[in-house]
């Protein structure tokens, strides 16, 4: 007699992403795993075509709410290469600044609100506040200093627009930074302590030998600038990104799956990779609470990178400090260039991974084509290849537990789809 | 029994929302309300529900905005006093799914909440990525707008806030 099993968790809204798992078994066996996943940067990419380059910052950004800057940076790097643009020493550090801000409120609200009640038994953030009032109560605050941040350097927090391609429409005064100072003080201190606080959660035992590919930079922990490279020894400059990793097409759902070539496996970006191959371009702040809390690199286990999160958020916080206090205003804020026709592509480090966009301009600075590979899809396919390798020891359990035993494993990876708390809903078919 | 007076509340007022279609009505709103630069008021737009935390302190009155589907028929837009919003939201999926009732309880949890929040609800249409917001909405944001300011200037503006008695309007 044949025991099929199949759970299926279904989900939700896009504007934020959206998600459903399905998992079917036979007679104890796991036969399928799916990750359904709906995206909508295909849209955008054909929005974009014909548009005025200048608009495609802006456009990006709407591409997502929790992780705007990711979009904004990919974009005006590599349209910058198409226009043959060289940005001022200046705008690169201001750049940095913002995508801080961005690494701040997101890994505040993640570390805080979203992951660390897996760990502690809760059901939600919302559930946790009650226990852990301080806890919850930090993390707001520390994701606060994240959108102020982008508030002032990129002109409001919501899909900023102060960004352009060669540079920022206006360069903020040294006052408006300063404001910011006591804050980020307080707030590298916090995001210390909270880093101490997620070191010392119980982490199952998973681990797994991830080919992990993160942006490495020679001279500082890589924000929007590095070549390509993995922990499998693959070091590839960002211009031939699209000869070591595809997009495909599955049938299960309308996102893309990316695979490495020529192997079209899966890889994983993201925190854990990022430390893991540069752990010692760090700021020392970051790389001191790294050794205190005795976290070892390379580090294998996907659910500890919320403390490999916690250690950026300390970077962050620290780099954000340093530059916010030497910060002088300068001119020209944006680097003038012409129109020409080109391309050029560009990898940022997002807060959920590496992002990669490439762009093709024409003479009258239209976009004659758009690709964009968020990190979301990066890890799809290794989100299902984690979930099949730890599914079968888990199988004897009832289908709710298998179904949030599931949801922990995909918030390891902070998916930017309308992701963690309740990401999915359990629909079982028995037969 | 009467309700026990605190201090003076300040009055925030966040228009939720995004820039895809009918679903701008909340940040629309909150722009109407700008024009208007009512004394005492704070304004902001927000793309989560989550953000409004960021200006949430205790002592605070909150008002929101955000659209909304399934009002009854005729219906363009409705006023409740939370929670009595939440079954408007109960299905609805924010950003990392902290829905307006998600965000309010957190906000309760944390001892922010010195009022029981006011929420407008306005029903929305197509709410896709590269649309423009329905010109026929332009009415009801004003009508919306409106009955802010009422609120604002009926309830808030020379009363005293009260604590919430299980978050009846206070």
């Amino acid at each position: 007699m044949s025991a099929s099993r199949t759970i299926r968790v279904e989900i939700l809204s896009r504007v934020e992403g959206e998600g459903a798992l399905h998992i079917h078994t036979e007679n104890g066996r796991l036969e399928q795993v799916q990750l359904q996943i709906y995206e909508p940067p295909r849209l955008f990419e054909a929005l974009l075509r014909g548009r005025p380059l200048e608009e495609v910052p802006d456009i990006t950004a709407r591409i997502c709410g929790i992780c705007p800057v990711a979009y904004q940076m990919s974009s005006v790097h590599a349209l910058e290469m198409a226009l043959e643009v060289t940005i001022s020493p200046e705008i690169r550090q201001l750049r940095r600044l913002l995508y801080c801000g961005e690494w701040i409120e997101s890994h505040a609200l993640h570390m805080h609100l979203l992951h660390a009640p897996d760990f502690l038994g809760y059901e939600s953030g919302i559930a946790m506040a009650a226990d852990h009032p301080d806890a919850v109560n930090r993390g707001l605050r520390l994701k606060k200093h994240g959108n102020q941040l982008l508030e002032v350097l990129g002109g409001r927090a919501i899909h900023p627009i102060n960004v352009a391609v060669g540079g920022f429409y206006r360069a903020p005064r040294r006052e408006e930074f300063a404001r910011l100072i006591p804050d980020f003080e307080w707030g590298l201190q916090a995001a210390i302590e909270a880093t101490r606080w997620v070191a010392g959660l119980e982490f199952p035992d998973f681990e797994r030998d991830y080919d992990m590919v993160a942006l490495v930079h020679p001279d500082e922990y890589a924000f929007n600038e590095g070549r390509v490279v993995s922990t499998r020894g693959r070091d590839v400059a960002v211009l031939d990104y699209e000869e070591h990793y595809d997009e495909v097409h599955v049938a299960h759902s309308t996102a893309l799956h990316s695979e490495t070539l020529p192997e079209r496996r899966c890889y994983h970006v993201g925190p854990l990779a990022r430390l893991n191959l540069s752990r010692d371009r760090l700021f020392p702040e970051a790389r001191r609470v790294a050794d205190e809390i005795g976290f070892e690199t390379p580090c294998w286990n996907p659910y500890r990178s919320i403390v490999a999160r916690g250690i950026e958020l300390v970077h962050a916080y620290a780099e954000a400090l340093s530059i916010l206090c030497d910060y002088r205003p300068f001119t020209p804020s944006r680097i003038a260039y012409e129109y020409r026709e080109g391309e050029g592509c560009a990898a940022t480090e997002a807060p959920r991974g590496l992002i990669y966009h490439r762009y093709q301009v024409d003479a009258e600075g239209k976009v004659q084509f758009a690709k964009i590979v968020p990190p979301t899809s990066q890890n799809q396919k290794q989100i299902e290849d984690d979930l099949r390798a730890w599914l079968p020891g888990v199988l004897d359990r009832p289908d709710k537990e298998v179904a949030r035993m599931s949801e922990e494993l995909v918030r390891n990876y902070d998916p930017c789809i309308s992701c963690s708390t309740h990401f999915l809903k359990v629909v079982r078919h028995a037969r | 029994m009467p309700a026990e007076p605190v201090t003076r509340a300040a009055v925030l007022f966040v228009g939720l929302g995004s820039s895809h279609g009918d679903d701008a009505v909340g940040w629309r709103v909150a722009d109407a309300l700008l024009k208007t630069s009512p004394e005492g008021l704070m304004i902001r737009k927000a793309l989560a529900p989550i953000d409004l935390l960021d200006w949430l302190e205790p002592g605070t009155r909150l008002l929101i905005c955000d659209g909304c589907q399934g009002l009854e028929t005729g219906e363009t837009w409705r006023r409740w006093t939370w929670p009595d919003c939440d079954v408007a939201w109960k299905s609805a999926v924010g950003v990392h799914d902290f829905t307006i009732p998600g965000v309010l309880a957190l906000a309760e949890g944390l001892g922010r909440l010195s009022c029981a929040p006011e929420v407008w609800g306005i029903e929305v249409g197509a709410c896709d990525p590269a649309t423009e917001l329905n010109e026929n909405l332009a009415t009801t944001i004003g009508k919306v707008r409106d009955d802010v300011l009422a609120f604002v200037e009926s309830t808030c503006k020379d009363s005293l806030c009260t604590k919430p008695r299980s978050y009846v309007r206070c």
